[in-house]
């Protein structure tokens, strides 16, 4: 076994670098080596995907924007070092970091340090935590290093994120790795476009499903009813245009104008790592997109997940898992045939999908597996419960939950889940019964107990609530501009309960603070800082505010964030 | 539980056991061994393959397998944590995937509240914040503007073609907007009929409706007429696009009745009926408005949506004029150098912004 010091990274031999050139190249022309002409680092020029082989503690970012050319004709992104994704920063867990970004753009910008828990004035969202970063300003974040991990890092400001701003962070644990593997990818997945951000929210606004072509119709329901008879067919689509939604609506923003990217490739482009055949391999997966779940699997390579959002997790064998907008999750494969292998990460509403290959020699591929056939929303996702309890169960025990825990059906919100389910066990809408070992919430165990094992002294309950036809979210049927801030007193540790009235996946961000979700571990709970709420489903995770300040929370699809669905946690 | 799958399992679970322990991972295996009765891939679900976006219509999926009419097989027992020797790996008996379902985990016990004196149950007060630059972290009061041409045609027929148009604009929040409605036909000498032409304050009131007031005025080749609206707007449930409006001045009411609804045929072809229909409370010859049930202008429009907002329609158009004031030679509501009935053939765009 390795010593756990040394971590080896997916580092190349020169030779094999410039033989996997080729395939780079594109990638490289991005990569303006940057001037940063001072005494600080520049994180180094890498291939996509690999990490540095030092942990570095202070750098220069230097924020500006570049031509870059995923689709062909060069598109102007935001990005840092001239890199799109930002380049990858190798941490050491106790060290203190000094991070001078620089803004050679025209216009604000801020970095946000996903799952960091750093002090407030630290955190990067401009309003909260700092006044931003003018144009031609430089803002030093300088903060320590309390955690290891994969984590990420973003911009805050105008939908930079959504246009290419984001790259990965790596901290090295301080006691070493607990882990032993031979190699060390970073896998960013993203979803671009050449679609303005703001375009892409007035489309939304005056035609919700703006990007969605599979809805059901009227040539559909002919094979439809041959399959399931014609009064089922016709029964279930009255029964979900009775309620004005529409059970094709996975995702908001679709492969119709998204190209799904890993570490900033297209899947034509095709990401490679290499690797010796009998290695154990580490893949860093963060979802990095703007709107997109993706469903990930290396067909033929069983996945050994081992971490989430930073957190070291109990290993998990599977198949497949889902990772939600702005998650991360660390797994080991171990390929032992000197073949190709494909990473296959399909968005969730199955319009295109995310793909490298891992492989001993560079220009090797695999077959891509099809694509699953999309998912249709059920009736347990407006959050009506399991049909199967449904059976025995009269309406009165529907009302069990509380009248004054309930959002008003308003301008603002659309539905009501009268019976919220626990659905931590459940891989999801397009994952149930596909023969494949998909990885759930229930799966997931904390290698340590929680830091604070205080029971929690109070609990909020909050609703995730939202209007598609008038594309307004918020939280309990209120956006963030009509409510008031969630008050913590610093020290207390409460329970946040979510109930998700919606039809959609949210996976919900609270910056600062650790979620620990209550998945049954007790002291093992799995500690992360995004979670997927399913839709008709109720969870809950428990927070210690040990960091005063203002925090941003939010759901991570961008676009239900900038609407509404955010709030500010005071924590005092 | 699924019995059959549980069978299938076991099997499948009995010749994993069986593969050479090389294509697993060590630690793996412990846990394979210790709890697990998953399967390794077997099949992979046949999808679509997804090599031009454009074609990606009416890929229905899995419509049958997750349907809302098939209770999902729920797991009786709650997920317990399993230690296994000898490494100290653990894996959770996970629900297996072809199980797992909603009801999984549905009765984790959770630590009851302990609130004391120090830590109490009941929520501090809600402090002022003050944003930074005064500086919201997110935008969501934007104002916005958007146009929508439903009706932008040529309807055709032996005795002379009409341009008609019909459209609406808005400028403002997700809940007060000021909006322009707009609509009229010309005819081939240049004659400009039904020019009903609105302004009005529009306030969301529910889920799917905005309440809306201001004023109209029928401006046209006709006599000028100006009146006060009140009505609502929206989206009645099935997806049904409604408005009812009341229009009043010295000389009577009036309303309007609008519906139309998509019919998607495929997810770029839809089949849209509308129909405006229009009352009087009494006749005004030199306007053809009849009291009672005095026009309805209806159409039939077959759009493809190459675009979102930019799709050519080929539609049957109908507009009909009834009651005292039908017949008379003055500028109709609706049509005019026409009969009182007047069915044609139609081409048009309907275009939004």
């Amino acid at each position: 076994m390795p010593s756990p010091f040394a971590t080896p990274t997916g580092g190349l031999s020169r030779r094999r670098f410039i033989t996997g050139a080729g395939a780079l190249a594109g990638l490289c022309a991005l990569r303006n080596p940057t001037h940063a002409a001072s005494a600080v680092d520049t994180p180094p020029l890498l291939p996509a995907g690999h990490i540095p082989a030092h942990s570095a503690s202070t750098f220069m970012l230097n924020v500006g924007h570049t031509p870059v050319h995923v689709l062909g004709k060069p598109q102007m992104a935001p990005t840092v070092n001239g890199s799109m994704p930002a380049p990858t920063l190798r941490w050491r867990e106790g060290d203190e970091v000094s991070l001078h970004v620089h803004n050679t753009m025209d216009e604000e910008t801020s970095i946000h340090w996903h799952g960091l828990r750093c002090p407030a004035d630290m955190d990067g969202v401009p309003g909260l935590s700092f006044g931003g970063i003018a144009p031609g300003q430089t803002f030093t974040y300088r903060f320590p290093l309390r955690q290891s991990g994969t984590y990420w890092y973003h911009s805050h400001s105008n939908m930079q994120e959504a246009k290419g701003l984001y790259g990965a962070i790596v901290i090295d644990p301080k006691e070493g790795e607990t882990r032993s593997y031979d190699r060390d990818y970073v896998i960013v997945l993203s979803d671009w476009s050449d679609v303005e951000p703001s375009d892409i929210i007035k489309n939304l606004k005056f035609q919700s499903d703006y990007y969605t072509f599979r809805q059901r119709t009227a040539a559909s329901f002919f094979p439809d009813a041959r399959r399931d008879g014609i009064l089922p067919v016709l029964k279930n689509r009255l029964q979900w245009a009775g309620m004005n939604m529409s059970a094709t609506d996975i995702s908001d923003v679709s492969g119709i104008i998204y190209t799904y990217l890993m570490n900033g490739q297209t899947p034509h482009a095709n990401w490679t790592g290499l690797f010796t055949p009998g290695e154990r391999v580490r893949l860093r997966f963060i979802n990095a997109s703007a709107m997109t779940f993706y469903d990930i699997r290396i067909p033929g390579l069983p996945m050994t997940i081992i971490q989430s959002d930073g957190n070291d997790v109990e290993p998990v064998l599977v198949d497949e898992f889902r990772i939600g907008v702005a998650e991360t999750y660390d797994c080991i494969v171990t390929p032992t045939a000197p073949q190709a292998y494909t990473i296959f990460a399909q968005s969730e509403d199955r319009t295109g999908y995310a793909r490298g290959t891992l492989a001993p020699r560079s220009g090797m591929s695999a077959a891509i597996p099809p694509m699953d056939p999309r998912p249709v929303r059920t009736m347990l996702d407006m959050g009506m419960g399991s049909d199967a309890k449904m059976g025995g169960m009269d309406m009165k025990a529907m009302s069990h939950t509380k009248k004054a825990d309930t959002p008003p059906l308003n301008v603002e919100n659309q539905n009501i889940a009268a019976m919220p389910v626990n659905r931590l066990a459940d891989p999801g809408d397009g994952l149930r019964n596909n023969g494949r070992r998909v990885l759930t919430y229930a799966d997931l165990r904390a290698t340590r107990p929680a830091s604070d094992p205080r029971p929690p002294s109070r609990e909020i309950t909050l609703h995730l609530t939202g209007n598609m036809e008038r594309y307004i979210w918020g939280f309990d049927g209120r956006k963030f501009s009509e409510a008031e801030p969630i008050p913590l007193r610093l020290g207390e540790r409460v329970r946040f309960v979510l109930i998700n009235d919606t039809m959609m996946e949210h996976p919900v961000h609270l910056h600062g603070l650790w979620s620990e979700l209550e998945n049954g571990q007790g002291a093992y709970n799995p500690v992360k800082h995004t979670l997927i709420v399913q839709p008709g489903s109720r969870l809950s995770y428990l927070v210690s505010a040990d960091t005063p300040g203002l925090w941003a929370y939010h759901c991570h699809l961008l676009y239900h964030m900038d609407l509404g669905m955010f709030r500010t946690v005071v924590v005092s | 539980m699924n019995k059959p799958y549980t069978h299938t399992a076991r099997l499948l679970a009995g010749l994993l056991a069986c593969l050479p322990t090389t294509l697993v991972p060590p630690y793996a295996q412990t846990a394979e061994a210790g709890t697990h009765t998953h399967a390794m891939p077997k099949k992979t679900i046949s999808g679509h393959a997804m090599s031009d976006m454009d074609d990606m219509d009416d890929m229905d999926g899995m419509d049958g397998m997750e349907d809302m009419g098939k209770p999902t097989p729920s797991l009786s027992h709650p997920p317990k944590t399993v230690q296994a020797a000898p490494s100290g790996i653990t894996k959770t008996s996970a629900p297996m995937p072809h199980d797992n379902a909603m009801a999984g985990a549905a009765h984790v016990s959770l630590p009851p509240l302990s609130p004391s004196a120090r830590w109490p149950a009941t929520p501090p007060p809600v402090p002022r914040v003050h944003y930074i630059h005064n500086m919201p972290p997110v935008m969501d009061h934007n104002t916005y503007f958007h146009i929508l041409m439903e009706q932008l045609e040529g309807r055709y027929a032996a005795d002379g073609s009409l341009f008609r148009y019909s459209g609406q604009a808005w400028f403002g929040t997700d809940h007060d907007k000021l909006w322009i409605k707009s609509e009229g036909t010309v005819d081939s000498h240049n004659t400009m009929s039904d020019g009903d032409h609105e302004l009005l304050y529009d306030h969301a009131i529910s889920t799917y409706f905005d309440l809306q007031a201001g004023t109209r005025l029928d401006l046209d080749s006709g006599p000028v007429r100006a009146w006060g609206a009140v009505g609502v707007q929206g989206l009645a449930l099935y997806f049904f696009d409604v408005s009812a409006t009341a229009y009043f001045n010295a000389d009577g009411v009036a309303g309007k009745l609008e519906g139309s609804y998509d019919l998607l045929i495929t997810n770029r072809l839809i089949l849209q009926p509308q129909a405006e229909l229009n009352f009087y409370s009494r006749t005004d010859p030199a306007r053809g408005d009849s009291q009672g049930f005095s026009s309805i202008d209806t159409g039939l429009r077959l759009r493809y949506e190459f675009k979102r907002k930019l799709a050519p329609y080929i539609a049957v158009t109908y507009s009909g004029n009834y009651g005292a004031a039908a017949n008379t030679p003055s500028v109709s509501r609706t049509t005019a150098a026409n009969g009182p009935e007047d069915l044609r053939f139609t081409f048009g765009l309907r275009t939004w912004y």
